[in-house]
């Protein structure tokens, strides 16, 4: 299976303070994996090292998306090139409305791609389509982006813009921190829709019960900067049972 | 020659020359477009006389009874430890420290030309004081003036409670008081502008505000023929705070001026201000409020809110909520709302029985307590929510 | 060919020709330099105007001699030789160049940029226009449909020759000579201009714009407009043009005078892209302009809708005058000022009747070194029962080299009024950036993107034409501000 993403031995720190330690990781095309860790383990940190986030300095390593590297990429040139962030907390863009984003998002991809712009018309029904099947309505489309938006509503419009950029590499960053089981079961849906062939998928969470609506391929343990297990869907629910402490020992 | 330099005969030359200069401010200095003094240029400003009967006390603590602007040092009580006081005549640094924050043609260069003896008040480092010390302004004559400079030094990590209290009969007073607070000082202050009806009160207080300084201050203003009370504060060092509430209350064919100049100088300062007036009769009220912030006053947070109740047709209101932004990631605000009692509110207490009147004086207080519950300190808060109530509403 | 000028009898005596006592060469096509009654006279000659309108002219220019130039604190001004100016030239022909590839490439590049059509861009550029696209004859069925519908809309010199009445009833109603100093000017040497007549009842049928102004192929520098709308007419009036307007004369004192009867709603948006002058300032337009709306009418509506940009030193303050019962005055705008501009704009509300509403909407974004400062007048007198104001300024700083200002005036003198006011400011966060940046959007794209959304309230105001226009104006206005 072709590596879709390969993180080699990577090394970053955040401003002045060294988060991550050394990460290997090789994500194949049509793999999803977890990354599970307690708080502080860098979690959060690996996900804006990926997508390229300013003060997020790489030390050592790399990072690979499809054989290329990503270092001296800008974060706008990654999104294009492939790689989706959906954030743990999206930010609002007060007066800039959820349709006139989405256009300019894909546009952007499809003027890289070398593809002529979205028309107009179809685009809406392209939006509403695929709104629909999140449960989200017309009305949320008219609002400024993530402006009012409640917590749930903000994640489903992460994985519509997911399902609209079609990345080959998405990483979701605590995808279900603050969502409730229905919440949870609408954008968990939304999410396995787009598993397919072609995509990876690297799915950050603190808890196992996303990974039980998410099944994930692998499931890795990050703690301290480093990878310290890696394993099957089963090591999820040791993580479960016996708390990151326990995981921690027997590495 | 900048006044850091300068002796104090010569700051006081220095001003009385700038005074002569500038002369009372008319309509056309932007700073006084509301408020003009060009009036009071009709007539000499001898100092007062004094030789008042001090009268009782407003507020439990020890007071220092300025007559017609001059210390009585008799008719004051001793300062408890802590604080001290000097001249400030043989404090050139001080009176420096104060020429150099008044503008050149500002009228408070007569105050400080004029004023025959100017006093600073020290507070020692690390002092802690509860209790409030009153500055009780009495005296004066109506067709004389009453300035007064005065200098309040609070030390590194000082706490303290300062009262004004201005209900002197002089025709022009004109007190100017600087407060100096050192790193991590703390101070709760309040004045109480209740001065006769033939007064003009020209107030200005200086402040400036080191790293890690709070002051909280609260201005109640409802006597006077004219009043304005200027306040320009500095925040000049990290993590400062400042809260400067007013509260004006305008009868009669009064004349209310609040002017605040608060300039954040230095970065994560965060500053509050909320400023209230009521007019009635043809009362007139003027809010005029700068917030500035320098370049380097990143993380700044400023907000200011200036709220006007008109009660009658005569009355006139002028608010101008000004910002002066040079850095980017600050939170900075203001609002501004003019407007009367709402009917709909009138409506629902006289549905329940209550009289016209009465319902119109319990939403008069209800929004002047928004006001009052600004102030922190519990002494203050109290002494100042019995005047206003024994000032009756209607 | 310059002038010269001779005294007024030797010419009298000499010729006998000339009504208005000098000579210069008539057919010439500038006046010199300097301003006295002897340009104003030349002017008016040239204009053929009637002596009432002379008069006119005279006595503004003596009310002028009187008044003393404004002096604002916060603009940085070099102080203005108004002898080195010339009052008069004629309307230039643009320099006809063969193809679009005579034209400087940053202009084409900008061209582009704004999404202007091939055809308008040879026109601005001044190349000569082939007969696919004739801007005479488009501007000539324009006109009959106007016609048709009893709407005037002319030229001011043709104004004055052919509806004095209406001038005379109207003009300087709304702006008095006495106003200010530049409308004092303005009214002693304006040449172009236009006129607005809508009849009663009518609803003009188009948007009218300046573009379509016949022989009037330069921006004036003093020009003077007046729009008239009779009981329960409307009409939308369109200014400028986002193509970036490059002018030697550099000072900018402009009159537009609005007439609003019964139920009448007179819509005037603006969109300029003035030359900022280089990096430094040096050289940019000085834009002084007094625009006021006249509410005379009950339950009339102005409504003053502006996008501005790179102007390097504005001060105008279009202004509602609010008469007559529940009439309405609107002030939608925004101002961009990039690199060493600087930008002093605003609004005045006048609220004399009852029921008088106004809404004030500001948007400022300042980037690079630029200096925006926003300066209004809310003023609520005594005959305006329950008026209502409500205003919104809010400043976009773009990096830490910039400033914004905002000095608003608030005075109220009847106790049933409401005035809410409010500003903010704050920035583009990093996060916000970052946000767009990973949905694949550029740096450029996702900062036009957020301040366009910053300024959606204004937008939104604009007729669909200017619209899509003053976005792209916006995005371009504020390259190299970020990253």
């Amino acid at each position: 299976m072709a590596a879709l993403l390969e993180i080699r031995d990577l090394q970053a720190r955040v401003g002045e303070t060294d988060i991550l330690h050394g990460i290997n990781l090789t994500v194949g095309a049509g793999e999803v994996h977890a990354i599970m860790g307690p708080n502080g383990s860098g979690k959060s940190t690996l996900s804006y090292v990926l997508a390229g986030r300013d003060g997020y300095e790489i030390t050592g390593g790399d990072i690979l998306l499809n054989g290329v590297s990503l270092q001296e990429m800008e974060a706008d040139e990654r999104a294009r090139a492939g790689l989706f962030l959906a954030m743990q907390y999206p930010v609002e863009l007060p007066g800039v409305t959820v349709m006139s984003f989405l256009r300019a998002a894909v546009n952007a991809r499809r003027r890289a791609q070398g593809e002529a712009e979205v028309d107009q018309l179809g685009f809406v029904k392209l939006v509403r389509a695929a709104a629909g099947d999140l449960g989200i309505s017309d009305e949320m489309l008219k609002r400024s982006v993530n402006t009012g938006f409640s917590g749930g509503e903000k994640k489903r419009f992460e994985i519509l813009q997911m399902a609209l950029l079609q990345p080959s590499m998405a990483v979701l960053d605590e995808t279900d921190s603050g969502l409730d089981v229905d919440a949870l079961k609408i954008v968990s849906d939304g999410v396995n829709k787009l598993r397919e062939r072609k995509r990876g998928m690297l799915v950050i969470t603190h808890y196992q019960r996303l990974l039980s609506h998410i099944v994930p391929d692998r499931v890795h343990i990050l703690s301290g900067g480093k990878i310290v297990r890696s394993g099957d869907k089963e090591l999820a629910l040791e993580v479960e049972e016996n708390g990151y402490a326990g995981i921690d020992d027997a590495a | 020659m900048p006044a850091l330099m300068m002796q104090p005969e010569a700051i006081r030359e220095q001003a009385r020359t700038a005074f002569a200069e500038a002369g009372w401010p008319s309509r056309r200095s932007e700073a006084f477009r509301f408020t003009p003094l060009d009036s009071l240029a009709a007539q000499e400003w001898p100092l007062s006389t004094p030789g008042s009967q001090p009268e009782p006390a407003l507020l439990d603590g020890p007071r220092l009874v300025f007559d017609g602007g001059q210390l009585v040092q008799a008719a004051s009580d001793a300062l408890p430890p802590g604080w001290q006081l000097k001249p400030l005549q043989e404090d050139p640094v001080g009176l420096a420290w104060l020429a150099a924050r008044i503008p050149a043609d500002h009228p408070a260069q007569l105050a400080l030309a004029s004023a025959p003896a100017g006093w600073v008040l020290e507070l020692a480092a690390g002092a802690s004081l509860e209790t409030c010390l009153n500055l009780d302004f009495i005296g004066g004559q109506p067709d004389r003036a009453a300035p007064s400079l005065l200098l309040v030094r609070a030390g590194a990590g000082s706490r303290a409670v300062l009262a004004e209290q201005h209900r002197s009969k002089a025709g022009l007073a004109q007190p100017v008081i600087g407060l100096d607070l050192a790193v991590g000082a703390c101070l709760d202050h309040a004045k109480y502008q209740q001065e006769s009806a033939a007064t003009r009160h020209l107030g200005l207080s200086v402040a400036e505000l080191a790293e890690n300084c709070d002051l909280a201050s609260f201005v109640l203003s409802s006597g006077a023929a004219l009043a304005r009370c200027e306040t320009q504060l500095t925040l000049g060092g990290p993590n400062a705070f400042a809260r400067l509430s007013a509260l004006y209350l305008g009868k009669g064919s009064q004349h209310h001026d609040i002017t605040t100049r608060l300039a954040h100088h230095a970065p994560d300062c965060r500053s509050e201000q909320l400023i209230k007036g009521v007019l009635d009769d043809a009362a007139k009220g003027v809010f005029q409020g700068q917030i500035q912030v320098a370049q380097n006053a990143q993380r700044t947070d400023g907000q200011q809110m200036s709220r006007v109740l008109m009660l009658s047709r005569e009355a006139e209101s002028n608010t101008k909520p000004e910002l002066e932004i040079f850095a980017d990631d600050v939170a900075c605000s203001h609002g501004a709302t003019i407007g009367e009692l709402e009917a709909d509110q009138l409506f629902y207490l006289m549905a329940r029985g209550i009289p016209k009147e009465a319902a119109r004086s319990l939403l008069v207080t209800a929004f002047i307590q928004e006001a009052l519950a600004q102030i922190r300190n519990p002494q203050l808060a109290g002494w100042l929510a019995g005047v206003v109530d024994s000032r009756g509403q209607g | 060919m310059s002038a010269t000028v001779e005294t007024i009898q030797a010419v009298e005596e000499a010729t006998g020709k000339y009504k208005y006592g000098f000579v210069t060469d008539i057919e010439s096509d500038l006046a010199p330099k300097g301003l006295n009654e002897d340009i104003i006279r030349f002017i008016s000659a040239k204009k053929d105007e009637p002596d009432w309108m002379l008069d006119w002219r005279l006595k503004a220019y003596r009310y002028w001699l009187k008044m003393t130039p404004p002096d604002w604190a916060k603009l940085q001004i070099e102080p203005i030789d108004y002898q080195a100016i010339h009052y008069y030239a004629a309307p230039k022909q643009k320099k006809q160049l063969a193809s679009l590839d005579e034209v400087d490439p940053q202009l084409l590049e900008t061209y582009e940029k704004l999404g202007i059509p091939l055809n308008e861009q040879k026109m601005l550029a001044g190349v000569a226009v082939d007969a696919v696209f004739d801007s005479v004859s488009v501007a000539t069925t324009f006109r009959e449909e106007l016609a048709e519908a009893g709407v005037i809309f002319c030229p001011i010199s043709e104004a004055i020759r052919d509806y004095p009445d209406l001038i005379r009833k109207y003009m300087g109603s709304v702006v008095p000579v006495s106003d200010n100093y530049f409308a004092a000017l303005n009214s002693a040497v304006f040449t172009d201009g236009s006129f607005v007549y809508i009849p009663k009842g009518v609803r003009c049928p188009m948007e009218l714009s300046t573009y379509f102004r016949i022989n009037e192929q330069n921006t004036g520098q003093f020009e003077r407009t007046l729009i008239i709308a009779e009981d329960d007419s409307y009409v939308s009036y369109l200014e400028g043009c986002t193509a970036p307007q490059r002018d030697e004369n550099q000072l900018h004192a402009a009159v537009v005078e609005l007439v609003a009867m019964h139920d009448a709603e007179i819509k005037y948006s603006t969109v300029q892209n003035w030359y900022p002058g280089d990096e430094n300032g040096k050289g940019g337009i000085y834009n002084f302009v007094t625009k006021r709306g006249a509410c005379r009418g009950d339950r009339s509506r102005i409504s003053w809708t502006q996008v501005e940009t790179g102007s390097a030193i504005t001060w105008k303050y279009p202004s509602c005058v609010l008469r007559g019962r529940d009439s309405v005055g609107e002030f939608y705008s925004v101002a961009v000022t990039n690199g060493a501009q600087q930008a002093d704009t605003g609004t005045k509300m006048i609220h004399l009747g009852p029921g008088t509403r106004s809404t004030i909407i500001s948007k400022g974004i300042s980037a690079g070194r630029a200096q925006n400062t926003y300066r209004g007048l809310v003023e609520i007198n005594k005959a305006a029962e329950g008026a209502r104001n409500f205003t919104q300024c809010d400043s976009l700083l773009v990096g830490d080299q910039c400033g914004a200002h905002t000095v608003p005036y608030i005075t109220s003198r009847n106790p049933s009024g409401r005035v809410e006011h409010e500003a903010t400011t704050s920035r583009i966060s990093e996060e916000q950036l970052f946000y767009c940046l990973q949905r694949g959007l550029d740096a450029e794209e996702a900062v036009s993107l957020i301040v366009n959304g910053f300024c959606r309230e204004v937008m939104k105001e604009l007729p669909m034409e200017f619209a899509v226009e003053a976005q792209k104006l916006i995005g371009i206005s504020l390259e190299g501000s970020v990253g």
